[in-house]
């Protein structure tokens, strides 16, 4: 399918607080969310229209890859937005913002637009971080929040589309550079003059001669 | 009940979506499907969806369903499937098979899936990758997969008989795609299969990986190539820089992602022969020596300094990092056998020969070491090489290969002391190198491993000491004054290596003395000659010497004497740090009491001063542009050079402080004037919340009116309060309702920092402007501004008096204490005729120089009455109406009588409107 824009997300914050949940309850609404199963994934796309336009977004969960610093690192500076997820049910989770933030704002670009996201909404009862707790937060560091419940569904829709709408306007502005890939942002096929596989954004090459494996 | 399915025939769907029924039922849409066409495509992808929702079900709930699955090997149908290659099913087949290895919890389920090859055939089957979906799903479904390798589940992805290992083989053709989150996905992939451990398998990886090891050293040497060109055709202006940031990214997650293959066992020997003879050997090391070879690519001295440190800031590697250094430390330009050249648009690395090389200039030893010491000498002109070469010796310090032994590495003179001669045969020079190795580690395991340790753990001590020492009241104050939202990171800017040399000193003096405290040598002194040069360079007039570069320069320069215990060296340079802070000073102390602002400029600068500015993450990149001269750069004052006198006269407030704490800190001295306080031990500065008693006290009732958001209120509030100073600050109160006499402080500002206008319109109103002093974390900015309406015009004039007088002698109080700090007197500023400065300032307005044109300057000079005000860039309308007020009170920013309504408005003016640095 063809698309204006792509844009490209990963999802941040602590282990088991629901991101991959969030992320297959956004791009697959055929998983409908059920008692006694838990399911995630660690990718996935999605076709939004905004202001008429067919904006493609990709999600990429970072779990498992802490452990790399060279990886992290990328991962940051390749995304145009960044969903920062804490469990309200989990203290902890909450405490832990700060330095996912520090690290995601010091290794992306300055543009990547943030969304504070409270996930797991549905479990009031055993809520430990107040709603407020979360709104001040994302006032003191200028991010959009939102509070989500992957199981229920609810606002999951509103904190991706949110978002895209935060790059879009930035693109319109004229503060994301849409042609240099590091950004985060794709222009569609339809939008772009070289083929797709132009080796502009090549890290590597042009040294040695060619591997002659790809 | 049960529902017909279209073209399954005779297939009924059971209705529970999660049992064995179901699966049962899936499996044969799949068996009565195997050709896919239009019409059972949506059925299909369904199915092949719901496979994955039952599978995780019967994962976390009812084990048959993977039996069942297994038993009919049903992942067989996946490849039928897969192989008719339609976009869209395989998008699902490969969604499935994401969510099945992402989620599935039992070890045992993990072995069914993987056992029988299936994996593998999906892993090497031909996807069209160049559809943007498939082939994120595809590189995704890879590295699910390799999250999950271990010694265990190793031998389902390799066959060590049949030598197969497609996970590997598929992912390394990937390596170089046009998308960075494939390339990142291919880093991560990789260092999950070679940090596996399993000898069969290293073997197999180290065979196939080798090519693609070689080919990223040469990717981080184009890279590398790149950014030097351009840096050395940028301006430096805010979109180079960014670009530029981008580039030094990329390289350093490329250095960061050798830095972690390094660490891993098995490619690390590799890896580090091709680091070391691609990259650091011919072509660091290259360009940090003199040209042998005109056909040779070389780096910049500046950028081959800064990849250089960049390299050592990252990677640990022990080999690497030993064999590097002893080359960089030790060697002659002999030890350079290759070199790259450049073939139209590739380079390639060919052999040095001897024909080619130009002269017989490869004997010197120490040629890399002596490139990296010449880099100080041109430094008035140019640090940008010093800067490189600061941040070089700094990042031996910081390197964690070895820390103790690199120390003792980095300290090279001390080492060449030990050998006994300083001259060495240069036919010797390959096994100089390890010698030295040899006796780096021998060294690292006694006293130096010892020493070291302490040394760090003193750190530590000391960083939590040096917090409690920060904590003036002054700060103190000013904190609980602004809600700063930085508070919590102070800890943050505390700079372990910023603490005074001299308890550094006095613990290292109690460890045991390291063998090498015999005299000093020829290198010591070389070493010490070069960091001295920047030291000297501040002193010149018209020096291009940027803050940053001092700042490193002191960093350096401590933490060399941490390990060096040399009385001369120590003299010599609190000799030399005396000498330059009195030029400095000098310069400085002629403006003390003539500048209207040099209260507010010196404060700004300490406050920068006590910013920890050396982060390498942050700052270094910037650097490698040419250095930017002009505030329209875009760049803070302390990375370039300054414009103009107020920024010159900045920069040398900001070089005093820096050589001052450096002598201080060689004599052991801790500073006890700075900062510059003013309140007496005695006299607590009240506080916000503070209950006072105000009894016999000067009160004027006011109306307070916020024209800004503020922590008293928000505009439009109307608060009532009282108006009373002290001697510095101006304090806001509100009457205790339960004690008579005693009252609330609700604001406080120091008076220093007030500006105060009458209002034209209304004579019982005064617009206030209170600044907060600066600080480490913050810079100066209005606290308050709000309008105080009083009860009639008499009560506006009184206060408007008491506030003046307030500040003009809190001012003068604190010049006093500045004063005693530097060490020059201070003199009345009404007995002060004017400003030794004389104006230098000229500005030409669209004509050419020489044009018969009169020009502003002209016309200041020529009224003949230099003052206070005059002279200062952007202020030459002010000057004007200085002038022709005549010369008594024009050279004073500080009304001489507070009645004399523009005179208090015009000093009100002059500071907040005073040029901010950015």
């Amino acid at each position: 399918m063809s698309y204006a824009y792509l844009f490209k997300y990963i999802i941040i914050g602590d282990t088991g607080v629901g991101k991959s949940c969030l992320l297959l309850q956004f791009t697959d609404k055929r998983f409908q969310p059920v008692h006694d199963l838990t399911i995630g994934v660690e990718f996935g796309a999605r076709m939004v229209t905004i202001d008429g336009k067919q904006i493609k977004l990709q999600i990429w969960d970072t779990a498992g890859q802490e452990s790399f610093r060279s990886i992290t690192r990328s991962y940051y500076r390749g995304a145009a937005g960044a969903l920062l997820v804490y469990d309200i049910t989990r203290r902890d989770t909450f405490n832990h913002l700060t330095s996912w933030l520090e690290d995601a704002r010091q290794h992306s670009n300055s543009n990547m637009v943030i969304m504070l996201i409270g996930n797991k909404s549905d479990l009031e009862a055993r809520r430990e971080v107040k709603r407020e707790e979360g709104e001040a937060f994302a006032r003191e560091h200028g991010l959009v929040f939102m509070e989500t419940s992957a199981k229920t569904a609810n606002n999951v829709e509103e904190a991706f589309i949110d978002t895209a709408k935060e790059i879009y306007r930035k693109i319109q502005e004229g503060v994301f550079d849409i042609n240099n890939e590091a950004n985060g942002i794709k222009l569609g096929p339809q939008h772009s003059p070289s083929s797709p596989n132009s080796p502009g954004g090549n890290a590597s090459g042009g040294l040695g001669g060619s591997s002659g494996c790809c | 009940m049960f529902r017909k399915l279209g073209s399954s025939g005779s297939l009924w769907k059971p209705k529970n979506p999660h049992s064995l029924e179901y699966l049962k039922y899936l499996q044969g849409v799949l068996t009565k499907n195997e050709k896919v066409t239009e019409n059972n495509k949506k059925i299909l992808v369904e199915a092949l969806r719901a496979i994955a929702e039952i599978l995780i079900w019967g994962d976390q709930n009812d084990a048959s369903v993977f039996d069942f699955f297994l038993e009919r090997q049903m992942l067989t149908h996946f490849l039928k499937i897969m192989e008719q290659g339609i976009t869209q099913l395989n998008v699902q087949l490969l969604q499935t098979l994401n969510i099945l290895f992402e989620n599935i919890r039992h070890e045992t389920s993990l072995y069914f899936l993987l056992s029988n090859n299936h994996v593998n055939s999906i892993i090497s089957h031909k996807f069209d990758l160049q559809n943007d979906e498939i082939m994120a799903y595809y590189i995704s479904f890879l590295k699910t997969l390799s999250f999950k390798l271990n010694p265990a589940t190793i031998h389902f992805f390799f066959n060590e008989t049949t030598e197969e290992f497609p996970l590997l083989v598929e992912v390394l053709k990937l390596y170089n795609w046009n998308e960075s989150m494939v390339r990142i996905a291919v880093r991560n992939i990789l260092l999950n299969i070679v940090r596996v451990d399993d000898d069969s398998m290293t073997i197999f990886v180290i065979r196939h990986i080798k090519e693609y090891l070689s080919e990223l050293i040469d990717s981080l040497v184009a890279l590398s190539v790149e950014m030097d060109t351009f840096v050395r055709s940028a301006e430096n202006v805010l979109a180079n820089r960014e670009r530029l940031r981008g580039k030094v990214d990329d390289l350093i997650d490329l250095i960061h992602y050798i830095g972690e293959l390094l660490e891993v066992e098995a490619v690390a020997e590799t890896l580090s022969v091709f680091v070391t003879t691609r990259y650091l050997s011919p072509l660091l090391l290259s360009s940090l020596s003199p040209r042998r070879d005109n056909h040779s690519l070389l780096l910049t001295p500046v950028s081959a300094l800064f990849f250089f440190s960049q390299f050592l800031l990252v990677v640990r590697h022990h080999e690497t990092i030993h064999t590097f250094l002893s080359s960089f430390l030790f060697d002659n330009q002999k030890t350079l056998m290759t070199h790259w050249i450049r073939h139209e648009q590739n380079f390639c690395l060919e052999p040095i020969t001897m024909a080619s090389a130009v002269g017989e200039m490869g004997d010197q030893n120490c040629v890399f070491f002596d490139n990296l010491l010449e880099a100080f000498d041109t430094c008035q002109l140019d640090d940008s090489r010093a800067f490189y070469g600061l941040m070089l010796i700094y990042s031996m310090f910081q390197n964690k290969a070895d820390v103790g032994e690199l120390l003792s590495a980095a300290n090279f003179p001390v080492l060449h002391r030990e050998s006994g001669s300083t001259v060495i045969p240069s036919n010797e020079q390959s096994s100089l190198a390890q010698q030295n190795l040899a006796r780096l580690r021998s060294l690292s395991t006694s006293s130096q491993g010892k020493r070291t340790r302490a040394m760090t753990e003193i750190g530590v001590e000391a960083t939590e000491e040096d917090e409690i020492f920060h904590d003036v009241p002054e700060e103190r104050n000013l904190e609980d004054l602004i809600d700063d939202p930085f508070a919590a990171d102070s800890n943050a800017y505390q700079d372990p290596d910023e603490t005074g040399r001299s308890r550094f000193q006095s613990a290292a003096d109690e460890l045991p003395p390291s063998e090498s405290t015999t005299t000093s040598s020829e290198c010591d002194s070389r070493l010490f000659d070069a960091l001295s040069c920047i030291i000297q360079g501040v002193r010149v007039d018209e020096n291009k010497i940027r803050p940053i570069t001092l700042e490193l320069a002191c960093l350096v320069i401590r933490q060399i004497l941490m390990t060096v215990d040399d009385e001369k060296v120590h003299t010599s340079l609190t000799k030399l740090c005396s000498e330059v802070r009195q030029k400095l000073l000098a310069t400085i102390g002629q403006y003390v009491n003539g500048e209207n602002l040099f209260l507010e400029w010196f404060e700004d600068e300490y406050a920068e001063f006590e910013v920890n500015h050396v982060n390498f993450d942050i700052i270094g990149y910037e650097m490698l542009l040419p250095p930017a001269a002009t505030p329209l750069s875009g760049l803070v004052l302390h990375k370039r050079l300054a414009s103009g006198f107020e920024e010159r006269l900045r920069t040398q407030i900001v070089f005093y402080l820096h050589i001052r704490k450096l002598e201080r800190d060689l004599t052991g001295e801790g500073d006890t004037e700075l900062p510059v306080r003013v309140f007496n031990s005695g006299q607590e500065p009240v506080a916000v919340g503070d209950c006072i008693n105000l009894h016999n006290s000067d009160l004027l009732s006011c109306t307070v009116v916020p024209q800004q958001p503020c922590s008293i209120g928000k505009p439009g509030d109307r608060l009532a309060r009282f108006l009373v100073t002290d001697r510095l600050q101006l304090i806001l109160v509100e009457p205790d309702s339960r004690k008579a006499g005693w009252a609330i402080v609700r604001f406080v500002g120091l008076l220093q920092d007030t500006t105060i206008n009458g209002d034209s319109a209304d004579s019982k109103v005064l617009h206030v402007v209170v600044e907060g002093q600066p600080s480490r974390l913050k810079k100066r900015h209005p606290v308050l501004t709000a309008k105080l309406i009083f009860d009639d015009h008499i009560r506006c004039m009184a206060a408007k008096q008491r506030l003046t007088k307030g500040r003009q002698t809190a001012r003068g109080l604190k010049l006093q204490a500045i004063c005693s700090a530097l060490g020059v007197p201070r003199i009345d500023p009404s007995r002060m005729s004017a400003s030794p400065r004389m104006n230098p300032f000229r500005i030409v307005k669209g004509c050419a120089p020489g044009s018969v044109r009169k020009t502003v300057s002209s016309t200041t000079t020529s009224s003949g009455t230099p003052s206070g005000a005059s002279g200062r860039p952007g202020f030459y309308s002010s000057n004007l109406r200085s002038a022709s007020r005549g010369p008594s009170g024009a050279g004073i920013g500080i009304p001489e009588d507070p009645s004399h309504g523009t005179s208090s408005s015009s000093s009100g003016t002059t500071s907040s409107g005073a040029p901010r640095r950015n």
